[in-house]
């Protein structure tokens, strides 16, 4: 979490040596971010909405990783969405733009206007935003995300690794000038924290040099709190795990999606005919039994909660044109 | 040989990859899954509305870009002095690179900081949210698309305009046909060929919309203004499915091939007719 110091202090959220004072729960960051959109006129704070569904996810995955929640198990076979969870964490942040603390629509090269303007006090933002407002006039600092949910602090991270790919041909003396290579690099990570990374080697991230870089610094603890995207064959940075989901997150009600089963009335007319009693399988996320082609396809997705219900009670519209708007499976 | 090596080579190899389980992070073609892949496509609710967000995309900005080139070049045309300074302005957009296009349109549009926003909240309006709401994107980025693009078709016109030979119009002034008369007698019926190519060119070059989509947008919000190339570039690039995203360009080649089929015998019959 960036904040900008002139708006903080104004707004009394620092203390007297100059650093924010610490924010627990949600009721407390809203009570700061109200306190400086008094002073900012605009905003309390800000993140992107529009155009950066990986943000939109970063966002959310932090309150809902605080909140206990996870996303995917048994690597991205299976889906572990806790709506309650994530239902919660979702209302807190509709209700941080609903009453304007936030916008509710700004694409990245708005949110470093607006903060770097000075018209926002807060920005959530990852670490490599540093360098951006560096390169202004603002007076800012950066501290972990606030501990909002939870026993424990926890927040969206991703990192950088070197891999060295198996390869049986390669010769020893190769790949100990890789290794070599790979090891100046990790030694020399103060260069990398300038891009305001938290160096991995610890070596670096204990030394005097280091810990006096600032803001790099104030916001080593977040190392220790970080969460991964869950290990998936299509999650990770920039992945369609976080397409997808940000999307959800931020994108408009979506369509309504219809369960993919037949209705009775193409069961009798022209589909195939369902199993007797069809019934959403909640451990599994799916209709059973479902083509393995399509849960392959994308990660499954699952039916609203009005569709889940009108599912159960289930009556078949008369008529032609009624029918089709209501069944997804046939067009007759 | 060229043509072989980039064109017809990955093409190929694109059709052949499309019944294998390829991925891009691995040699070799993978296990062969026969039509799986295309059985897949034909029944992914994603493919078909990102198809569906091209063909929308292809009418907001089809239209628009033929009829106003055509007027455009007809004025052009028209003017007496300057002329070359009035085809510079309106071809002029053509060449800026989509990148700067795209970053001049954000600032226009962006909510919060936008020109356009700015502008309608001064008049005392709520300015809508022109990227962040699925219909609104769509006709941000159609004009976008319109202010940018529309030089190439104006100068097809320009040179159509040109090869009508002049005696025509002194014939029809002489006739004492009025400029509008004229405009409807004898300048669109030898435009014809003009107008049908531009409109065909307009059509393939619409339905192939990926750049300005997937810069001021990024097919959001959500998927919901996603485009088939978008589509397929996030199947075959970020989930590094290459049979899977080769299908889908297959099955989206196959598409446009028949619009232009279509198209072509249409105008075939229509020109047998007349």
């Amino acid at each position: 979490m960036f904040y900008n110091e002139t708006v903080c202090r104004k707004a009394g959220l620092l203390d007297a040596d100059g650093s924010l004072k610490p924010i627990h729960g949600p009721d407390e960051l809203t009570a700061a971010l109200r306190a400086a959109q008094r002073v900012t006129g605009h905003y309390g704070g800000v993140v992107a909405v529009t155009n950066d569904p990986s943000t939109n996810l970063r966002f959310f995955a932090t309150l809902y990783y605080q909140l206990g929640g996870t996303f995917l198990a048994d690597h991205g076979t299976k889906i572990t969405i806790d709506d309650d969870l994530a239902i919660k964490a979702l209302t807190y942040l509709r209700s941080l733009t609903r009453s304007g603390l936030m916008p509710s629509s700004v694409d990245p090269t708005g949110v470093t206007s607006l903060f770097s303007t000075g018209k926002a006090g807060f920005l959530f933002d990852g670490e490599w935003q540093i360098p951006t407002y560096e390169a202004t006039s603002l007076k800012f600092n950066v501290v972990p995300v606030p501990h909002l949910y939870g026993p424990k602090l926890a927040t969206y991270a991703d990192s950088h690794s070197f891999v060295i790919p198996t390869n049986g041909a390669m010769d020893a003396e190769r790949r100990s000038h890789a290794v070599t290579f790979i090891k100046s690099i990790l030694q020399n990570s103060r260069t990398w924290a300038k891009g305001g990374h938290i160096p991995a080697w610890l070596p670096v991230r204990d030394s005097a040099a280091f810990k006096a870089m600032k803001p790099q610094a104030n916001y080593v603890a977040a190392a220790d709190a970080a969460q991964y995207d869950p290990p998936g064959w299509y999650s990770g940075a920039g992945s369609e795990f976080e397409n997808v989901v940000g999307a959800a997150i931020a994108g408009p009600s979506p369509a309504p999606r219809r369960p993919r089963v037949p209705c009775a009335r193409c069961a009798t007319a022209c589909g195939p005919t369902p199993p007797p009693n069809r019934r959403w399988d909640e451990e599994q996320h799916t209709w059973p039994p479902q083509s393995s082609m399509t849960a392959r396809s994308s990660a499954p997705v699952r039916p609203r909660a009005a569709d889940r219900a009108a599912a159960a009670t289930r009556t078949v519209p008369a008529g032609r044109s009624a029918h089709r708007s209501w069944c997804s499976t046939c067009s007759s | 040989m060229l043509y072989l090596l980039f064109l017809i080579g990955p093409a190929v190899y694109g059709l052949v990859m499309s019944f294998f389980n390829a991925t891009s992070v691995k040699s070799g073609l993978g296990e062969a899954v026969g039509l799986a892949n295309y059985r897949d496509i034909f029944t992914s609710s994603d493919f078909w509305s990102s198809m569906g967000h091209t063909v929308w995309f292809t009418v907001l900005t089809t239209p628009p870009l033929v009829i106003l080139a055509f007027v455009f070049a007809v004025l052009a045309e028209r003017v007496r002095r300057g002329k070359a300074l009035v085809r510079f302005i309106f071809f002029a957009p053509f060449v800026l690179p989509v990148t700067s296009v795209t970053m001049i349109f954000t600032w226009l549009y962006a909510g919060q900081i936008g020109l356009i926003p700015h502008w309608i909240d001064a008049l005392g309006m709520t300015p809508p949210n022109l990227l962040g709401e699925t219909k609104w994107a769509f006709i941000s980025v159609a004009a976008l698309t319109v202010w940018w693009t529309l030089g190439f078709n104006f100068v097809f016109f320009l040179a159509g305009l040109q090869e009508i030979p002049t005696d025509v119009y002194e014939a029809a002034a002489i006739d004492g046909s009025s400029p509008a008369r004229t405009l409807r007698s004898v300048t669109l019926p030898l435009l014809r060929p003009t107008i049908v190519l531009v409109t065909m060119l307009q059509i393939i070059a619409s339905m192939q919309v990926f750049n300005q989509m997937y810069l001021m947008t990024g097919g959001g919000p959500g998927t919901s203004t996603r485009p088939v190339m978008e589509f397929i570039y996030d199947i075959g690039f970020s989930d590094y499915r290459a049979g899977y995203a080769s299908a889908a360009t297959i099955v989206y080649f196959v598409i446009v091939a028949v619009v232009s089929v279509v198209w072509f015998l249409l105008r075939r019959h229509s020109r047998k007719a007349s």
